[in-house]
């Protein structure tokens, strides 16, 4: 092992098994003193992995790490704490109930000695002066769960960075929720706190952002290092090329086949006029019969809540919603299944019937809610009909379940996301309400979802589909509708999409004037 | 193949399994227990608690809390006792019978009310209820209730004609079945587990959790009368803490049986087995003569037992699945 005082981490061979699949492939990582080193892939690539093994949270199977030269065994969380190891997530795991100045203080270890007093002038002092840095005008004895998301990720951002013996930090998409105003701000601290020695490793979608502000990158695929590289070494191109490897080509839909340049009558299925409710203001749009349309968009900007309020989750406290000429505001979900419009929520944890079989999951809006379709005659259930549309939509998503009554548990990520969205298939949906519909999920399922959206697509149906994933929501989109702080920032066209557009347009400064976004201009 | 299939049986059955071997047990220190007449007051013994575990594990399936089963029970029965003895001696017995099922129904209504619309929590307010009905019964009923009409005894305390089989047995056995119907055919039962598992995921599916928490406690609520006329016919009086040592045991026998705390997990085949471990202890330790100061701890190791390989249960069942995966 390289015995170079300079480097604070390094990682040999490292191989993670989970039962079936293989996570990494025995992985070379090193990370020196003062640098700040971008990681990048695809979602399942390894590089969460990586850091969820350096942070303790779980074991590796084979290899070996150093942490300054020493070789560790970190178990848990507490042993990466010691060596000086520091992960910040992108969901901002925070005490809700807690104060900010609380929040902060846990993280001392002054508090962790057995019984003593607490010192809450030194706290609610120490909170205001790491508040400051962020240049943040709040009280800190205000509980947390008063924040927005991006107040909170900027608190755990300097609770993490700015706590006692912090040498190596791990930032994972932290800056997903954030302004480019705060954007920067995290950019500020990590180019001084790298000077000071701390050393980062930056977990980034964004290739832009990589080339602000890494000094190296290191690109996973398929749970191995595939690129390791200086950044003045490094394009753009090469970057994309490392990350998505051979399987560049993804299906694109053939738009130009389906629509001759609008020339054919387009027919509005869904239509909403100034609808507006306490997370949405003035939103206005018509969605056509067979279109694909994009939503994006920030946390937070309001583009879940969106769907969720067509589905009847959310009240329509103004303006109205209109499904095929009819006017539908006030309507509640099972209402809405019934009438053709299926909702795919963003998170699986959120979507699914956990210890149920992965048949009552995939039935659930038909057995429940549509009465009419597939024989299912008022309270009893169909078995046979059941059992058919079962084979039928798994079949068509190519779910691939141990069989109909095993608990959807034991199903893999890929094949659970199928079924939340197979179940608004299986009701006969017209209109698709897509959160995030393929977050978390491999390449190959992902293409496998591309292809149902445009075979549904030219059946007919609509959907209105919202992802974190600019070149997925590229590809995939008909029309891109920009959303920020719960109103429509701008509705784009095919022809005017382009990645420096929707991140401009996605962020605050595209608001406040018309100048073109830092990001943007760097292209 | 079959063997992977044979695990996955016995995993999911496996009460079925631990009751089978609990009476082999006891058959084989004590070879006299195998009669008829043994094996049947098994189930008699705990047919009255089989319709309170029921009516719990609904409950807990839809991922909530009943600790007024019993009072409910209790309540009903000394509503009618008191009508029957004092307010309106003249009484038909089947009004009695339809004003059981009325208290039992009104109280659920009652409990659903407060948990699904005014979200107090449902442990906070079936306590409350618990408290408010069993002080009731003091209060209207004051002590142990004798007169009963013979109608109202024959379901808890009657044989079918000069046989062996009790009637409460029978009334177990037809309300598990119902209950199974319910709970696994019908798009009511499918909600309750929906509510239960995930209920954001269920409104997202458009159940209105509301309406099926106000049923499940319904159901709840039904149920614990008609445990309470067992109860009193088997006793053949309506006493003033009627079920009330046995609130534990209706959650013991439903989460032996397979339900999970938490909810969305459980049926009625294991919760009827689980009702069957109670009685099959109870019945056996009797036999065995194991001496009363004994008989708390016997019950406590199996009910531990029995928890952990249920709590295992889904951990061996994944393991198994993915094995044959590879």
């Amino acid at each position: 092992m390289d015995k170079n005082p300079q480097t604070v981490l390094e990682a040999k061979g490292v191989v993670k098994r989970y039962p079936g699949t293989i996570a990494l492939k025995g992985v070379d990582f090193e990370l020196k003193r003062g640098e700040v080193r971008g990681l990048l892939g695809k979602n399942g690539a390894g590089k969460s992995t990586l850091i969820k093994i350096l942070a303790g949270l779980t074991k590796k199977t084979e290899g070996e790490i150093a942490y300054f030269g020493l070789k560790a065994d970190v178990h848990n969380v507490q042993d990466s704490e010691t060596l000086g190891f520091r992960f910040i997530s992108q969901e901002p795991s925070l005490m809700e109930d807690l104060s900010i100045a609380e929040n902060i203080a846990l993280r001392e270890k002054e508090l962790h000695k057995g019984l003593r007093r607490v010192d809450w002038k030194s706290i609610y002092e120490e909170a205001e002066k790491k508040l400051g840095i962020i240049g943040l005008d709040i009280d800190p004895k205000i509980e947390v769960r008063y924040l927005k998301v991006a107040e909170k990720q900027m608190l755990l951002v300097i609770r993490e960075i700015f706590s006692e013996g912090a040498k190596i930090i791990a930032l994972d998409e932290v800056t997903t929720a954030l302004s480019l105003e705060e954007t920067d701000k995290v950019y500020d601290i990590l180019r001084k706190n790298k000077k000071g020695g701390q050393s980062f490793i930056y977990v980034s979608h964004e290739i832009d952002e990589i080339f602000q502000i890494c000094d190296c990158a290191t690109v996973f695929r398929d749970g191995e290092v595939v690129l390791n590289e200086k950044i003045e070494n490094l394009t753009p191109d090469d970057l994309k090329k490392a990350i998505v490897g051979r399987e560049m080509q993804v299906i694109h839909r053939d738009v130009s086949k389906e629509e001759p340049s609008g020339k054919k009558e387009k027919q509005v299925v869904l239509a909403l006029d100034d609808v507006c409710n306490a997370k949405l203001k003035d939103i206005r749009f018509d969605l056509y019969r067979g279109e694909i349309l994009g939503v994006y968009g920030l946390r937070g900007s309001g583009r879940t809540e969106l769907l969720k309020t067509i589905y009847g989750l959310l009240p329509v406290e103004k303006g109205t919603v209109v499904f095929e000429g009819e006017d539908i505001s006030h309507h509640s979900p099972s209402q809405l299944i019934q009438k053709g419009i299926g909702f795919v929520p963003e998170d699986r944890v959120e979507g699914l019937f956990f210890g149920r079989p992965t048949a009552e999951n995939l039935l659930m809006t038909t057995s429940t809610s549509t009465k009419k379709v597939h024989g299912n005659a008022g309270l009893f259930l169909n078995a046979h009909s059941e059992r058919k549309l079962f084979v039928e939509v798994s079949k068509k998503f190519e779910i691939k379940a141990h069989s109909p009554g095993a608990e959807i548990d034991y199903l893999s990520g890929g094949n659970k996301q199928k079924v939340m969205f197979g179940r608004s298939l299986a009701s006969e949906s017209r209109v698709y309400l897509i959160d995030e519909g393929t977050k978390g999920i491999d390449i190959g399922t992902k293409q496998e979802i591309y292809r149902i959206m445009g075979e549904l697509s030219t059946q007919g149906c609509s959907m209105i589909f919202t992802s974190s994933d600019l070149e997925e929501i590229i590809t995939v989109s008909d029309r891109i509708m920009v959303m920020y702080e719960g109103n429509i920032v701008c509705i784009l066209e095919r022809k005017d999409f382009s990645k420096e557009r929707l991140l401009h347009y996605a962020d605050s400064c595209s608001k406040t004037s018309g100048n073109t976004s830092k990001r943007g201009s760097d292209l | 193949m079959t063997s992977k299939k044979l695990q996955i049986f016995f995993l999911d059955n496996m009460i079925w399994f631990i009751n089978l071997v609990l009476v082999v047990l006891f058959v084989a220190i004590e070879p006299g227990l195998l009669t008829p007449k043994n094996l049947i007051s098994m189930i008699y013994s705990v047919s009255m608690l089989g319709l309170l575990v029921l009516a719990q594990a609904i409950v807990l399936i839809s991922g909530n809390f009943d600790l007024s089963v019993g009072a409910i029970a209790g309540i009903a029965m000394t509503v009618v006792a008191v009508v029957h003895e004092f307010g309106m001696p003249g009484t038909p017995w089947w009004v009695l019978l339809i004003m059981m099922l009325l208290v039992g129904t009104g109280i659920g209504l009652y409990n659903g009310f407060f948990v699904a619309v005014l979200k107090i929590n449902p442990f906070l307010q079936t306590l409350g209820t618990y408290t408010f009905f069993y002080g009731l019964m003091l209060i209207i009923g004051k002590r142990t209730l004798f007169k009963l009409p013979k109608a109202l005894i024959i379901p808890g305390g009657a044989r079918f004609g000069g046989s062996i089989v009790p009637v409460a047995v029978v009334i177990l056995i037809v309300v598990s079945v119902i209950v199974h119907i319910l709970l696994a055919k019908t798009s009511l039962g499918r909600k309750i587990y929906a509510v239960g598992s995930n209920r954001e995921a269920a409104r997202a599916c458009g159940i209105s959790v509301e309406k099926t928490l106000i049923w499940v406690f319904v159901l709840s609520g039904i149920l614990s009368s008609i445990g309470g006329l067992l109860y009193a016919g088997y006793m053949n009086c309506v006493t003033m803490d009627l079920a009330r040592p046995d609130l534990f045991l209706t959650f013991a026998g439903a989460i032996i049986g397979g339900v999970a705390l938490d909810g969305g997990r459980g049926k009625v085949s294991g919760i009827f087995g689980g009702i069957l471990l109670l009685g099959i202890m109870q019945i056996g330790l009797t036999i065995l003569k194991t001496p009363p100061t004994w008989r708390e701890t016997m019950n406590g190791i199996v009910l531990i037992a029995a928890i952990l390989l249920n709590t295992y249960q889904t951990r061996l069942k994944g393991y198994v699945l993915a094995k044959s995966a590879t």
